[in-house]
């Protein structure tokens, strides 16, 4: 089994656009959560908007100027991640992209539908239609930085996120790619809102998170073996879980495979990194828990890389933010191991550990 | 560790003899039966009709609702093959989300936990379930529901809080509930995905699966694809102009685009010393995989197939397979001027003089294009073609295109000792993926 490192990071969040913005807001706090009032059939609600649009602007690429936000957001974070590699592909064939998805282009999907019932079939615009099919925000992507290796979107809830990591990873075991990006992103929409301020759940986000990660030579240095380059952690350990017949299981079983992945145990274990108000469990009781989701919002997918790349931070940082901390317990005087995880609560749990 | 990946199941429902098994499936596709008729589109009245290939599910499954009909299909497709792979649980659930026990089997093997192999689900598919999404969007978000006429107001206004159906809807519109839906009426417990790379979801979800397998992280996974036609579907490929209004013909001079369908399908996947272990029978072995991207154009295809080529040559030397040992190809073969001039010089581009000697058909010819079931559709009937040493036709074909010049298999089904066989898949965002496989 290959080591693998994380190389580069891009996000395009409610509380910042690129991680050094984000960081800075970890630390003091600050919240991308507000009221909006941006969806006419709905109330006043409470989201995290991505309100630097500029930035995102600047940060994207003509190609995609009448493309979905979704697929502007999942581009910016892809050439963040990739210019904080310090590396613009020379091999792009053997650049693989991995997307995990949520919801997708929701807002384009009504306003072809719109357009359908209000002007008849063929006054309907092709893109509305092609940026809703899911793959679009990666192949847009794709398409924007020239990857011509494989491009893999995968749909669920949070899980996608860490699944991604775990199809990735084992991209760059089997050697069907030298690097491989993984990108989330999520926009707000109507269509998906309206459900959830049914359910009571809010607030929900949109953005995008972006992860470069490869295989790690033995000197430590990635394959490619760039000088200047830094690595945040390692990838030691990603597991996955659906038992639907036993869900209380689930989420034991995926940390359980995921330490044994990574030869650990939950002593090894420094900080855990996930949704609010979940729990991990008897062995995790004395270990800190901090999570993005309450100056984030949710973004499914995107907020659990958010939650990766958080990790990421801390461990390279060296720092654990006092606003994040959900649950404090010991505090480590370093952060050499962090357990990041989702849990939808009928069945489905991930886990994915950094290591320093 | 690297294992052999071998096919021990296999089922599907297809416009073709739909609910009626992989046999009749077969022969009907052999005899070049064409599924694809003119109608309208499944919910709106558009006022228009388009050639489609539409699966009519029997009175006696009694009234499917039409958003529930992507699960009825995948779930019957699941079912034949799981039971053609002889994996037919003690306690099998008969309801969704049922509690029931895991799936049991004899612990054949090492590694069986207490008797329980871990079964994991692979589904790959384009637009899922999007009809609950459409129905909720003419309900709900349409611009008369809306109010903007004045007739009434959103239906959140509407004192609809609380309702179980309207709180669970936005899960039932996820493509992932699909999956959550086939894996808990199976009673899987092992690594689940949901796979959407437009018109190569259904490869894509085999390769990933069989790379499971391969790499021994899975005892065994249940791999393939679904989808079903939508207004959606009809209208957006219409307004792309890739519809066709006369015939589907595929690699013929005056071919004008392709008609659209559905379908179900899915395949066992397991090693090869697993299979073995459990006495199962075995259709063939997935010998490699590829998935590259054109990184050209999200709808169109890169016009000299540079993707898919790349794909071709990727699966050909991870299977350590010299191209002259290929001696059958399912092309992806949607009949728009586009796709099928672009795999053929793929095809030549990877073969080269030996592409003329490779016989090349199109299943779409008589199914439409069934989005994520088509990769699952056409790895089967590679595998049956394997099995049964014959090749089904592509049908409509009557003038041959000077740029189109391979052997397409016109009209006719023939026999021909198929060995190794690749199955080729491209979409929309220029996605190709391209799987091989082979006898036993």
């Amino acid at each position: 089994m290959n080591r693998i490192i994380i190389t580069g990071i891009g996000l395009i969040t409610p509380i910042g656009v690129g991680k050094e913005q984000f960081w800075q807001n970890v630390i003091s706090g600050a919240s991308g959560v507000g009221k909006t009032n941006r969806f006419p059939s709905l109330p006043e609600l409470l989201c995290g908007e991505i309100s630097d649009t500029d930035a995102v602007e600047d940060l994207s690429d003509r190609r995609l100027r009448r493309s979905a936000n979704i697929s502007k957001y999942a581009f910016a974070a892809a050439n963040l991640a990739i210019n904080d590699a310090w590396d613009k592909p020379a091999d792009n064939i053997n650049t693989a992209l991995i997307f995990g998805i949520t919801h997708g282009a929701l807002n384009y999907t009504q306003a072809f539908h719109s357009a359908l019932l209000r002007e008849g079939v063929d006054a309907a615009s092709p893109l509305f239609f092609s940026d809703s099919v899911l793959n679009a925000p990666a192949s847009n992507t794709s398409i924007c930085l020239g990857l011509g290796g494989s491009v893999h979107t995968l749909v669920d809830g949070s899980a996608a996120a860490l699944k991604a990591i775990m199809l990735a990873r084992r991209l760059l075991d089997g050697g069907s790619a030298d690097r491989v990006l993984i990108v989330c992103a999520e926009e707000l929409n109507e269509l998906s809102l309206s459900c959830y301020l049914q359910k009571g759940i809010s607030p929900l986000s949109e953005g995008s998170g972006a992860l470069l990660i490869e295989r790690e030579t033995t000197e430590g240095s990635p394959t490619r073996g760039n000088d200047n380059k830094i690595s945040y952690c390692r990838i030691s350990g990603t597991a996955s879980i659906f038992n639907p017949s036993y869900p209380a299981a689930a989420l034991t079983d995926a940390l359980t495979q995921c330490l044994e992945k990574a030869d650990m145990d939950a002593e090894n274990i420094d900080l855990i990194v996930a949704g609010r108000d979940m729990q991990a469990g008897p062995p995790f009781k004395g270990v800190s828990t901090v999570s993005i989701t309450h100056l984030t919002g949710d973004a499914f997918a995107a907020t659990a890389l958010w939650h990766v790349i958080l990790g990421s931070l801390i461990i390279k940082n060296g720092k654990i933010p006092e606003a994040v901390i959900t649950n404090k317990a010991s505090m480590p005087d370093q952060v050499r191991n962090v357990l990041v995880y989702t849990n939808d609560g009928q069945g489905i749990a991930s886990a994915v550990s950094l290591s320093i | 560790m690297k294992h052999n990946v071998v096919v021990t199941g296999l089922g599907l429902v297809t416009p073709l003899k739909p609910f009626k098994g992989v046999d009749v499936f077969w022969k009907a596709l052999c005899s070049g039966e064409d599924a694809v008729k003119r109608m309208p589109p499944p919910m709106l009245d558009l006022g228009k009709e388009w050639l489609t290939a539409r699966i009519d599910i029997p009175g006696k499954f009694g009234n499917i609702n039409p958003e529930d009909k992507i699960l009825f299909i995948a779930e019957e497709a699941m079912r034949m093959a799981m039971e053609d792979a002889g994996l037919k649980g003690e306690n099998p659930p008969t309801s969704p989300f049922a509690k029931g026990g895991l799936l049991k089997f004899p612990p054949l093997l090492k590694g069986g936990r207490g008797g329980f192999f871990k079964i994991g689900l692979s589904l790959g598919t384009v637009l899922g379930n999007v009809l609950f999404k459409e129905r909720r969007l003419m309900r709900e978000f349409s611009p008369l529901s809306r109010g903007d006429e004045g007739v009434c107001p959103p239906l959140w206004k509407r004192g609809v809080r609380g309702d179980f159906q309207k709180k669970n809807i936005n899960k039932k519109e996820s493509l992932s509930y699909i999956t959550s839906y086939l894996a808990s009426k199976f009673n899987l417990n092992g690594f689940c995905i949901t796979v959407s790379t437009a018109c190569a979801s259904g490869t894509d979800a085999i390769g990933i699966a069989s790379r499971k397998i391969a790499a021994g992280k899975a005892d065994i996974m249940i791999a393939g694809g679904a989808d079903v036609l939508s207004d959606f579907a009809i209208t957006g490929f219409h307004v792309l102009q890739a519809l066709t209004g006369e015939i589907v013909r595929p690699f013929d001079k005056n071919r004008s685009g392709l008609a659209l369908g559905e379908g179900a399908a899915f395949i066992v996947l397991e090693s090869e010393e697993h299979a073995a272990g459990r006495g199962a029978k075995i259709y063939g072995r997935i010998l490699g995989y590829a998935s590259r991207s054109d990184a050209h154009h999200l709808t169109g295809p890169h016009r000299e197939g540079r993707g898919l080529a790349d794909a071709m040559d990727q699966a050909l030397s991870g299977a350590k397979i010299d191209p002259h040992e290929v001696n059958y190809i399912n092309a992806h073969g949607t009949g728009t001027l586009y796709n099928d001039l672009m795999e053929t010089k793929a095809i030549k581009k990877v073969f080269g003089k030996t592409a003329y000697d490779i016989p090349v058909n199109s299943t779409k010819s008589m199914l439409g294009h069934s989005f994520g079931a088509a990769g699952a559709i056409e790895t089967i009937c590679c595998l049956l073609s394997i099995k049964n040493k014959r090749i089904h036709p592509t049908i409509n074909y009557s003038e041959k295109d000077p740029e189109c010049d391979l052997d397409y298999v016109p009209n006719a089904s023939r026999r021909h000792e198929v060995n190794i066989a690749m199955s080729l898949s491209s979409g929309f965002g220029g996605q190709n993926s391209v799987i091989i496989a082979g006898g036993v």
